[in-house]
Parts: structure tokens; sequence; C-alpha cells
């Protein structure tokens, strides 16, 4: 091996100094070559064979020295030549040395070199796994994703599949293959749910557009009416001097029908009734409806939250009651506000007011006003009658619209409100009975005309209500009825009117006969106060039968004939003419009369009539009864005709009157 | 017009008058009838019973009809058979069958007795009073036209006709075959039914201690017993000596005119024109005095059985009920 590394190196030597030769100028490429050529050296020998060569040399050069030691120790002469020997053998196997050094460094870097090259290469390669199993995790996320992938189809609700083969066409069912494949059923079933989609989409698209086309047809026409809108208010606005000259109130019915809407149910009623009459018989009936809008409007929308309200008054009160003493005053203080409140609220009117105005002849118009109570749950009547003439001093009570109206139909004085319950109401707020609460007069067919029904207490009245109940119901009868009272009574004033100046004309339709001639005069005739009626002495089993009431219109008549004289004191009920006036008499002490005579006289003025008579008649029969039992009993010389001046046991006067010959007297 | 109709009944009934009564033959009904020619028949067994109505409201009849639609029921009598009415020219006979059925409001009249008048006259004399002999079944009727008729009341037939009179026949009286008329002419004529004329005149109103001239001559009734006439109307109520015809007691009461009296053992009892029905004695002393409803009396009649009870009637809508003679028991309603 040693002879191998010196031939080696020999070469070498050769080698470098052959290049050495053939390029001596470049010096500093000599050295790179060689190194080029070391290196080369230095990869192409083994390093094992080196490092033997190297251990071999070491022992060499060791044994070489142990020798020289050996030599030097001995001193000799030959041995000089021999130690020179040993040395130059010793400094090759050194440069031996630094050669085989010199080639480990060289490896060594080369090592190192090819290490760190080997270094960067698992460096990159670790990357590139690790890049790798990114990627796969990235993949295998995808794949979860895709996985968890919920696709719409399985929301989209399908035709059932009977279905779909009866209607799908065979090019998209393809039966043959979907049959057997689920995927492909689902996927043709898609394919003809997306068909059929897409038709209906085009329908709906369609058909939006014909709305669309539709909606602004419409349009063009509400802007259209909408212009014709001012157009007609001008043309309104234009017509309405032509509306009053002809007398057409067409705007003004427009306007009350609005406001017919908002007016309380009862009085909608009455309303529409008295309308409906208006048109169908009695133009110059007026009906309007008074009060203001908005207010109505306010209350209409308060009615809603009005029953719970009242629920809560009443537990609100139960809970006062309980509360602590000391409490109490601060309570009381609010209670008594809070009951005054109340008060006006039970006594409040429903803001609107339906209004009915009858016109009579010679400027005679009757005013009805209906109201209704919107707590107390009546129909309230205010009656005005104006007159052109305000009559004689004698009739003007007549006319006082509150008696005009009095007991219309029997028994409904429209003293006691209709509705049981408001008695009840009223006494809880201590309000007094219903005429002091001026809230008008509540007359039973008021109630009716409203359709407002209630029941009474009273068994009898409720017959006599029951009796009359379809009469009342309808505004024709009523309105006639109405019509009828106020034509009695203008008819019974100008009657009195006529009485009071002493004029005796007769106005009657009566089919009793009556005489003509007769001698009695009316000395006076004029009204008296229930109060001065009832004190005389020959009035209280009138009015302890029940046959007059304070209700009546009094008068008082006297007549006389020469010095006789009787007086009369006359209740007129309400009803007049249908009820006849009732005559109470009494004559001056000169005249001698029993308690009888007077009896038989009334009998006849009250009683003995075919149909009810009229206060004229009364009045002349009473002064032909007069005359007659002044001349049977021989206190005036005989005018009239009679036969007999009594007959009977009860001594009778002819007071019946007939048309015989020149009209003669007879008995009963 | 219900409620007008019964307020005109109202005062229609304010102004009633009650002008006859009567019993019936049996004794167990009252009848009476009015101005307005209704008659009412009240069972007397039941009125006296108990009664639970109201004291305001007086018992009504048990039974009524309306005899005459115009005309009033002047007189009224009851035989057995029949209850006999008298009004303007006619007596009626009712069944009395029916009168006490509830048919009653159906009832057709049996029989009419006309009373004969002038041809030419207007005026159809009213029978003002009746009056039955029981024992030969015949009917005296006072007349309006001053005469007293008999009529046989098995066939209706005028028997005699009594004439006299110078006005109508206010009441008749009889006993045995003797009849007493009382007048408004003022007099009292005795009749024997055996002869044709009367045997005897009263005329009180001659009589100055009995005459009141302010409320006339009239005699409203008359009574008689063999000894008493008792008289009265006009001219007070007085007791006249059958024999002597002078006024043997004259009894003062506060009255305006006599329509009733009569004797009944030893007690004469009066009525008229004033407050109370008085009984009093012979002697003129005051046994009762029972108050009245009615301003006049007009018809007492008084039965002593099957239950002892007086009825007086006259010018008012109710009947007062005496079952003693001295004080009123009850009050009836004619309608």
């Amino acid at each position: 091996m040693g002879k191998e590394n010196e031939t080696e190196s020999t070469k070498k030597r050769r080698k470098s100094v052959t290049t050495g030769v053939t390029t001596p100028v470049k010096d500093a490429d000599m050295y790179k070559v060689i190194t080029t050529y070391e290196e080369k050296e230095a990869m192409d020998r083994s390093p094992a064979t080196d490092s033997e060569n190297f251990l071999s040399m070491c022992e060499n050069i060791r044994t070489l020295m142990d020798k020289i030691a050996k030599l030097k120790v001995n001193s000799e002469d030959s041995a000089k030549e021999e130690i020179r020997e040993l040395q130059i053998q010793t400094s090759l196997a050194f440069i031996e040395l630094k050669k085989l050094n010199r080639m480990e460094k060289f490896r060594t870097k080369f090592a190192r070199d090819s290490l760190v090259a080997a270094k960067s290469s698992v460096d990159s390669r670790h990357l590139h796994l690790q890049n790798l199993l990114y990627e796969v995790m990235h993949l295998k996320k995808e794949v979860v994703k895709c996985l968890q992938f919920k696709s719409k189809d399985e929301s989209i609700e399908l035709v059932p599949e009977d279905e779909f083969y009866k209607e799908a066409p065979e090019s998209v069912s393809r039966p043959e293959i979907t049959k057997n494949d689920p995927h492909q059923l689902r996927l043709a079933r898609l394919e003809w749910e997306l068909m059929q989609r897409k038709q209906l989409a085009a329908l709906c698209d369609e058909l939006t557009d014909s709305k669309k086309g539709v909606a602004a047809s419409i349009e063009s026409k509400q802007t259209r009416l909408d212009n014709l809108a001012p157009q007609l208010r001008t043309i309104l606005e234009a017509s309405k001097p032509l509306q009053e000259s002809l007398g057409l109130p067409l705007d003004k019915i427009r306007q009350e029908h609005q406001k017919a809407a908002l007016l309380a149910s009862p009085l909608y009623v009455l309303y529409a009734k008295a309308t409906a009459y208006r048109d169908a018989y009695d133009s110059s009936l007026l009906v309007s409806i008074e009060g203001d809008d908005d207010d109505a409007k306010r209350v209409n929308s308060q009615e809603g939250s009005q029953d719970s309200d009242s629920d809560q008054d009443n537990q609100t009160d139960g809970v006062v009651e309980e509360t602590p003493v000391h409490k109490k005053r601060h309570h009381r203080m609010s209670k008594e506000a809070r009951l005054e409140e109340k008060k006006l609220r039970l006594l409040q009117r429903h803001p609107l007011s339906v209004r009915l105005v009858m016109v009579f002849k010679s400027n005679t118009k009757l005013t009805l006003n209906f109201f209704y109570m919107s707590y107390l749950n009546v129909v309230t009547l205010d009656a005005t009658l104006d007159t052109e003439n305000p009559g004689g001093v004698s009739a003007g009570d007549m006319l006082v619209s509150d008696s005009v109206l009095r007991e219309l139909f029997p028994g409904d004085l429209g003293l006691e409100s209709p509705n049981p319950a408001n008695h009840y109401q009223l006494c809880r707020y201590g309000l007094g009975p219903f005429p002091s609460l001026q809230l008008g007069i509540p007359y039973n067919w008021a109630q009716r005309m409203a359709g407002l029904r209630f029941i009474t207490s009273d068994n009898a009245k409720q017959m006599v209500a029951v009796n009359h109940g379809l009469a009342q119901d309808s505004v024709e009868c009523v309105l006639k009825e109405i019509k009828r009272r106020v034509k009695a009574r203008l008819e019974l004033c100008s009657e009195i009117r006529q009485l009071e100046s002493g004029n005796l004309s007769i106005f009657t339709d009566s089919s009793d006969p009556m005489p003509c001639k007769i001698a009695t005069v009316l000395h006076k005739f004029n009204t008296l106060s229930w109060k001065s009626y009832s004190s005389f002495d020959n009035t209280p089993p009138f009015y302890q039968k029940g046959l007059v009431s304070p209700m009546d219109i009094f008068y008082e008549a006297v007549l006389r004939r020469e010095s006789s004289e009787l007086v009369a004191h006359i209740a007129i009920k309400p009803d007049y003419p249908r009820v006849p006036p009732i005559f109470s008499i009494t004559l001056n002490p000169t005249v001698p009369a029993s308690v009888d005579i007077l009896r038989d006289i009334e009998r006849e003025v009250n009683v003995m009539w075919e149909k009810p008579p009229t206060l004229s008649a009364q009045l002349q029969r009473l002064r032909a009864c007069f005359d007659i039992y002044l001349e049977t009993e021989g206190i005036v010389p005989q005018e009239k005709i009679f036969f007999h001046p009594v007959r009977g046991r009860t001594r009778a006067r002819p007071y019946k009157y007939l048309t015989l010959g020149g009209g003669i007297f007879t008995h009963r | 017009m219900l409620e007008q109709k019964s307020c005109g009944m109202n005062e229609k009934s304010f102004y009633n008058t009650v002008q006859c009564q009567t019993f019936s033959a049996d004794g167990n009904y009252l009848l009476a009838g009015n101005i307005y020619g209704d008659v009412s028949v009240y069972e007397l067994s039941k009125v006296l019973g108990p009664y639970h109505g109201d004291d305001c409201d007086p018992r009504g009849p048990n039974y009524q009809f309306t005899a005459y639609k115009q005309q009033q029921v002047h007189s009224i009598i009851a035989t057995d058979k029949f209850l006999i009415t008298g009004t303007v020219g006619e007596i009626s006979g009712w069944d009395w069958k029916v009168v006490t059925s509830n048919k009653v409001s159906k009832i057709k009249v049996s029989w009419t007795i006309h009373i004969p008048t002038v041809k030419d006259s207007y005026v159809k004399p009213d029978v003002n009073y009746m009056l039955i002999s029981h024992e030969d079944n015949i009917l005296h009727a006072g007349c309006g036209d001053n005469k007293i008729y008999t009529f046989s009341l098995e066939d209706g037939k005028l028997l005699r006709t009594l004439e006299g009179h110078e006005d109508f026949i206010h009441a008749l009286s009889i006993l045995g075959n003797q009849l007493a008329s009382a007048s408004e002419d003022g007099s009292v004529r005795l009749w024997d039914m055996r002869k044709k004329e009367n045997t005897n005149v009263v005329k009180p109103f001659l009589a100055d201690k009995v005459n009141r001239p302010k409320l006339g001559k009239w005699i409203g009734t008359v009574d008689f017993t063999e000894d008493w006439l008792l008289c009265g109307g006009g001219p007070k109520l007085a007791l006249w000596h059958m024999r002597t015809m002078e006024v043997a007691t004259i009894f003062d009461l506060p009255d305006q005119g006599i329509h009733l009296g009569s004797i009944h053992e030893e007690r004469i009892i009066a009525g008229g024109a004033m407050p109370n029905v008085h009984h009093l004695t012979y002697q003129g002393e005051v046994l009762a005095e029972v108050p009245t409803s009615s301003n006049t009396i007009y018809s007492i009649v008084h039965q002593e059985s099957p239950q002892k009870l007086l009825s007086m009637a006259g010018s008012s809508n109710n009947i007062d009920i005496c079952t003693n003679f001295s004080y009123r028991e009850m009050v009836l309603k004619f309608a």
C-alpha cells in the first residue's frame, strides 16, 4: 500500500511537474488545478484504505522514530548514515501522512457538503411530505363536506311516482331505465319537476303580466275616476242653484244618510222608519238629523269600552267600602267627584238627535226632537209646537208642547221611563224621578218607534202595551195619531177661542142631533188650574173615581138664563176629542135642584152620546139641558116642545132632543 | 179602542141609576134593572158567602143581560116561571132558566105584552111599576099614560084598565082586593078590584102640613094596611088613616122627595132623595138610619125567607144590602 501511495504520489508529482511545466505562467490556476485534482483523488480513494494507510503510516513513523532513537542512543557513526536514511524515510512518511490528512480534510469537507446537500434535500422532501399531508387532509375535509352536502332536490316536493309515470312523457320518464335505477328515477322525476316548474313559472309570469296589465288598467281607470271627482264636484256645485230652484234636496239627502250612519241604533231605526214614511206617504214631513258629527264619532268610538268600564266601577266601589278608616276621607272626596261624573255620564244624551217637523196648515208646525240616552237606553222626546197665533189666554195652556202629546196612546203619560232598569239606575245615584231631570219625555210610543221594547212590572199595563204595541211600532200609525192629535188640539184651540169670545158655533160632526134655539147663554168661559178644579165641592167624586186626572186641562164655563146660573167645571182629556171632556156642574143656590138633577144633566152631557162629542157639542147640550130643566121646573116659561115635564119614577126630564117637526125634547 | 171603551163604560156606570129590584119567586135571587136597559142577577147564597175581593171593588152580579138596548128597565118583577121587566110601551117576560144560566148573554125575550096606545100618540107609555096578585095570577102595571093595566099572566090578555089619574103612575100597592096607586098628579087613589071606579082619593098636597111646594105635588110611593096608608113624594111622607083619610103621622125626614116608603111589620121603611134610608115606627120615632151609596133611593125590596134581606138601590152603580134591617151589611156593584 505504501508503494501504491508512493507510486501515486510520484505520479502526482509528475503530473504536477508536467502541468507545471506546461503552464508555468498560471501559478494560481495551478493551485486550483491541484486542488481540483486532489479533490478528485480524495473522492476516488476509499476512506477505509486511507484510514488503514494512515494507521500503518503512523506505525511506520513510530517504528522509524524508534529506530532513529535507538540509533542515536547508540550513536555509532555508521548509524549516522542510517539515521539519515531513516530521517528521509520518516519525512516521506510525514508527507504521506500530510497527504492523507489533506485527503481526509477534503473528504470531510465533501462529506459535510454532501451532508448539507442531503439534509436540504431531506428538508425539501419533508416539506413536500407535509404539503401532501395537508393536501390529503384538505381533501378529506372536502370529502366530508361533500358527504355532508344536502342537495336541494331533497327538499323539492316531487310528484308521486305513479303520477309521474302517468303524466310524464316517455322521453323524460324512460321507464326501462328508471324502473331499476332509483337515481335515474330521481333524476327523471327532477327533470319532470323542472319541466313542469318551468311551465308553471312561465304561466306565472304570464299571469303576473296580465295582472300587471289589469292593475295598470285599474290604475289608469282610477286616475280617470279621480280626475272625474273634481269635475263631478264642480258639476254638483254648479247644479246646486238648479237643485234649489227645482226643489230637489239631493245633496242634503246624501249628507243626511252619512249622518244617519252615526246615529245611535234606536234612533237610526226611528230615522229609517220616519224617512220611509215620509217618502211613502207624506212629503211634508221633514226628517233631519241634528247634532255634531264629530261628537257622535267620538262617542261612538268610546262606546266599545263602555261595558268594561262599568264593570270596573262596580269593582272599585266594592274596594272603597273595604278600605280602612284613615284612608276614607281621601277616598270619599274622590268618590264624590266620581259619583258626580258618573251622574253626568248617566244622563248623557247621544249627540245626534232625530228631528221630525210636521207642518200643519196656518203656519203651525210641530217639531219632535228624539234623543237617545246612551246609558239609560231610552229614547226621549222634546216636542215644540209653533203656532202662528198664540191664542187666547185659556187656549194657551192647550198648546203647551208637553201637553199636546200627552196620552197619545191610553195611559202613556211619559212620567216614568219605560225602561224599568232606569228606576234603579237613577236611585243609585240619588237622582230624582225621570221628569225632574229635564231629559225630555220618554213616551212609550217613542220607544216602540225606535224599536226598543221593555217589560213593565204592571201586568195590566203590559196587556195594554201588547194591545197597542203593533200600532205603536208603525211610524205611520204614530204620526197619524200625532197629526190627528195636533189637529184636534188646534181645532179645540180655535173652539175655545170662539167660546171665550162667546161665540157658540158648533164644531161637531156628531150624529147626535143638536137643538138650535137655546135661551141659555154662555156667560163666561175661562181656564182653571188643577188646584182650583180640585178645590170645588162637586169635583172630588170625579178624580177619586179616576175619571179626571191632574194631567187634564180644566175650564170653567158659566151659563146663564135670566137670573139662573149654571157653572160647569170641564176637564178636557189629553186624548180629546176621542175621549170626551168631563163636565161637572153646579147650579147657583137660587135654582132648586137635588143632587140627582145635576147628576142627570151631567149624565146627559158626559155619557149619552153615540160618538165622542166635541166640547162645543157638549156645551150646546148642556145649555139645552139647562133650558129644559128650568122650563120643566117652571122657573122660566116653556119655549121648547116636550110632552111631559117629568117621567118615570126617577122623575127624569126630557133632555133627549129629536129633530122631529121643529125639534122636540123627549125622555130617554 | 178597548181601553177607551172601558173608559166610557166607567163613566156610564158612574152615572148609572138602578130603578127597580125584585126577588125571585123562590127568594134565592135578587134582580135589578137600570136606566141603560141592563138587568143584573145576584145569587143570594153566593153573594152572602165569603168574598175575598177588594173592599174598594164591590162584588158584581152573577149574571147580567141587556134587556133593552135603547130603553130603560123601568120596573121588574118575578113569577116562578118568568122574570118580567117593564119598559117604554111594553112588558117582557124572560125565561127563568135562562136568566140564571151562563147562556144569559144570548137570552131572547119569551113573550111581550104591548101597552095599548092611542094611535096618533108619538109617546109610548112607560111601565113604571108592576105588581102581581099571586092568587089569581094577574099583573098590575102602573104606566106613564096615567092608567093602570091589569093583564092575565096566563095569556097576556088585558083584563082591566083603571083610569082616573091625571098624570103618570109612580107606584102601586096591593092588599087583597084593594089596590093603591101613587101618581105624579099628587093623588093617591084606592081601587077595589071588583069595581071599575076608584073607591077613594087622597091628595096630600092639599094638606098644608105635608105639602112642600118647592118639591112639587107628586107622590112617589104608596103602601097600605087595612088601617093605614103610607104615602109621600113631593109632600112629606105621612101615615094616613084609611077610613077617615086624615093625616095621622107626619115623618120629618131630611129628604128632597120621597121615592119609597113601605110598611113592614109595624116598621116603616122610607127612602128617597136623602143620604140615609130611615126605619121608623108609626109614631115617627127613628129606629135606624142606614146610609146608602145612592143620592136617591128608588127601590127597596126585602124578604124574610129563605134569607132575611133588604136591598136598597137608586142613583148609583151600587146596591146596598142589609141582612138585619138596621145596618148596611155589604155593597154590590151593578156592573
